[in-house]
């Protein structure tokens, strides 16, 4: 026997390990059985994609031709005396930075039971890593159990690469500079109100002394500083103001589902890596708005991100984000849904510095109600419960 | 003069933020120096005189950090506290161990003079 008569017999073998039969069907003649099995073997061959099983503990029992082909390896090949098919598996087909991360991710899904997906370079049969998309799934019988492990695997190189070359490209737009460096601007707003903040409490502490020791004269003077620092606190909030009032200059007319398109296309990675399923629903005709196309593009930003945040512990499979857009009298209104964890305090988020992130400013929506307001438009929650929530704005035509 | 009491350094590059805690210390029965730039706290005989520096981190030139090490260099044992607006900082040295004194703008100044009282007896006795 050749090698590859040698393994399509050895396959043939492996094929009851592939296919598990459920209970019920035992009573099946052991011929349409075996017909079932070739059929079944011949469609996971003719499947355009890599696809394996494993046994529950996560030993490797069955790899597709496909797969055999792409990595030119064959399942005998994994059988080392002081090794596991898996570990064998890892080391000879993922590359040595990212084989630590996928064993131990694997590692994890074998011992919980949680699905297995990652993105990590490959070993071609040829020597070349390229980009693949692994995931794997666990069949249970009815009690629960794990029977054996599913896994299939793409070849994502080409994409993961025209995206690199997408961002990279994206990094040279205003937009994302912007975006990054909202947290740095909240955090010297932060900063700067923070400054008299502690003034004005360190001068009330020491006004309450001098009363107590009945010092009028510096109590009064305490009490002059604390008027002094208060104002100046007021006056920082003023300047944020002004900030992002923006200039009527900076303002063009602009198609609002173009604006749409261009930062669902920059959080396009995110969406992806969280699973998001994003339905768009834009208006046909709208008219133009006057806008700061930054500004605008700033909004939808924040808008996306917290949308993205709030699905955090959303199951995969049920993550989406809406976007959509129409005429209303007067104005177009953009609508933003998610199907997140749901608004607590809806009459507390557009205040500043409110966030229930532990790494969050709480700017976000502040910001976004400011910029819209400057538009003269309005930003408001729809609505939010368990189900999601939708956050609207308008911009108004200006004919 | 031993019957004098304790004479607090404070170095911040914000006028407001040094008058409002000279009073606040003056206050509590300190006597306070304000420095605006943390160099002055090096002029000759300066750092002898006081028993205790509070400082802001984030400032031009030498910044907090540096400013203690190099207090602690001249002058070791001398407490010195740390203080800071920036929320990124706080969070920085919360997460040091030891910990060291340290308090994010805006803070309560009770507990900043409990922390002083404190620390110039530790470093007395
Ligand atoms: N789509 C949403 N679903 C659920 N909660 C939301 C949503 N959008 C906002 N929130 C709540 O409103 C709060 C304030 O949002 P905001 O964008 O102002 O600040 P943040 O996201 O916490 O921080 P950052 O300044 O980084 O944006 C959030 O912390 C969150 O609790
Ligand atoms: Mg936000």
């Amino acid at each position: 026997m050749d090698n590859a008569e040698a393994e399509a017999t050895s396959q043939m073998a492996e094929a009851s390990r592939w296919y598990r039969a459920p209970a019920h069907d035992v009573e099946v003649s052991e011929a349409v059985l075996r017909q079932r099995e070739q059929h079944l073997q011949l469609l996971v061959d003719t499947l355009p994609t890599m696809v394996w099983a494993a046994e529950p503990t996560g030993e490797p029992s069955y790899l597709n031709k496909r797969l055999i082909d792409y990595v030119g390896i064959v399942l005998n090949d994994l059988d080392a005396p002081d090794r596991s098919r898996l570990q064998m598996a890892i080391t000879s087909s993922v590359h040595p930075d990212d084989a630590a991360a996928v064993g131990q991710a694997l590692g994890h899904s074998f011992a919980t039971g949680a699905p297995f997906a990652m993105k990590y370079r490959q070993r071609r049969a040829d020597g070349v890593y390229r980009w693949t998309d692994g995931r794997a799934e666990p069949l249970r019988d009815a009690s629960g159990e794990i029977v054996q492990w599913y896994g299939v695997s793409f070849d994502i190189d080409d994409e993961v690469r025209s995206a690199e070359a997408l961002r990279r490209a994206h990094d040279k737009l205003a937009l994302s500079s912007q975006a990054a460096g909202l947290a740095e601007l909240a955090a010297s707003i932060a900063h700067e109100v923070n400054q008299p903040l502690a003034a004005i409490l360190a001068s009330a502490n020491a006004l309450e002394r001098w009363l107590m020791a009945g010092n009028p004269e510096r109590a009064l003077q305490s009490a002059r500083s604390i008027m002094r620092d208060a104002s100046a606190a007021a006056e920082v909030v003023a300047r944020i103001r002004a900030l992002f009032k923006g200039t009527a200059a900076a303002r063009q007319q602009h198609d609002l589902n173009s604006i749409v398109g261009e930062v669902a296309g920059l959080l396009q990675e995110d969406l992806q890596r969280w699973d998001i399923a994003v339905e768009l629903d834009l208006g046909r005709a709208l008219p133009a708005v006057t806008v700061d196309r930054v500004q605008i593009q700033q909004v939808l930003v924040n808008l996306l991100r917290n949308g993205i945040e709030a699905m955090e512990k959303t199951p995969r499979g049920r993550r989406a984000i809406g976007i959509s857009t129409r005429q209303v009298a007067g104005a177009v209104e953009v609508e933003i849904r998610d199907t997140g964890s749901g608004v607590d305090a809806p009459e507390r988020i557009f205040d500043p510095f409110y966030s229930t992130k532990s790494d969050g400013m709480g700017m976000g929506l502040a910001i976004c109600r400011s910029i819209i307001e400057a538009h003269g438009g309005k930003l408001w929650t729809k609505a939010t419960g368990p189900e999601g929530t939708s956050l609207v704005f308008t911009l108004p035509i200006v004919s | 003069m031993t019957d004098l009491s304790p004479l607090i350094a404070v170095v911040d590059d914000d006028q407001r933020l040094l008058e409002s805690l000279e009073n606040l210390l003056e206050s509590a029965g300190y006597r306070a120096i304000t420095l605006s730039r943390p160099e002055l706290l090096f002029e000759p005989g300066r750092l002898q005189s006081v028993d205790c520096v509070i400082t802001d981190i984030s400032m031009p030139g030498i910044d907090g950090f540096e400013l203690r090490d190099r207090v602690i260099a001249a002058r070791p044992g001398l407490p010195v506290i740390l203080m800071s607006g920036r929320h990124e900082i706080a969070e920085q040295i919360r997460a040091r161990t030891p910990p060291e004194p340290f308090f994010r703008k805006p803070f309560d100044g009770r507990a900043l003079l409990d922390t002083i009282e404190r620390l110039i007896a530790s470093s007395r006795a």
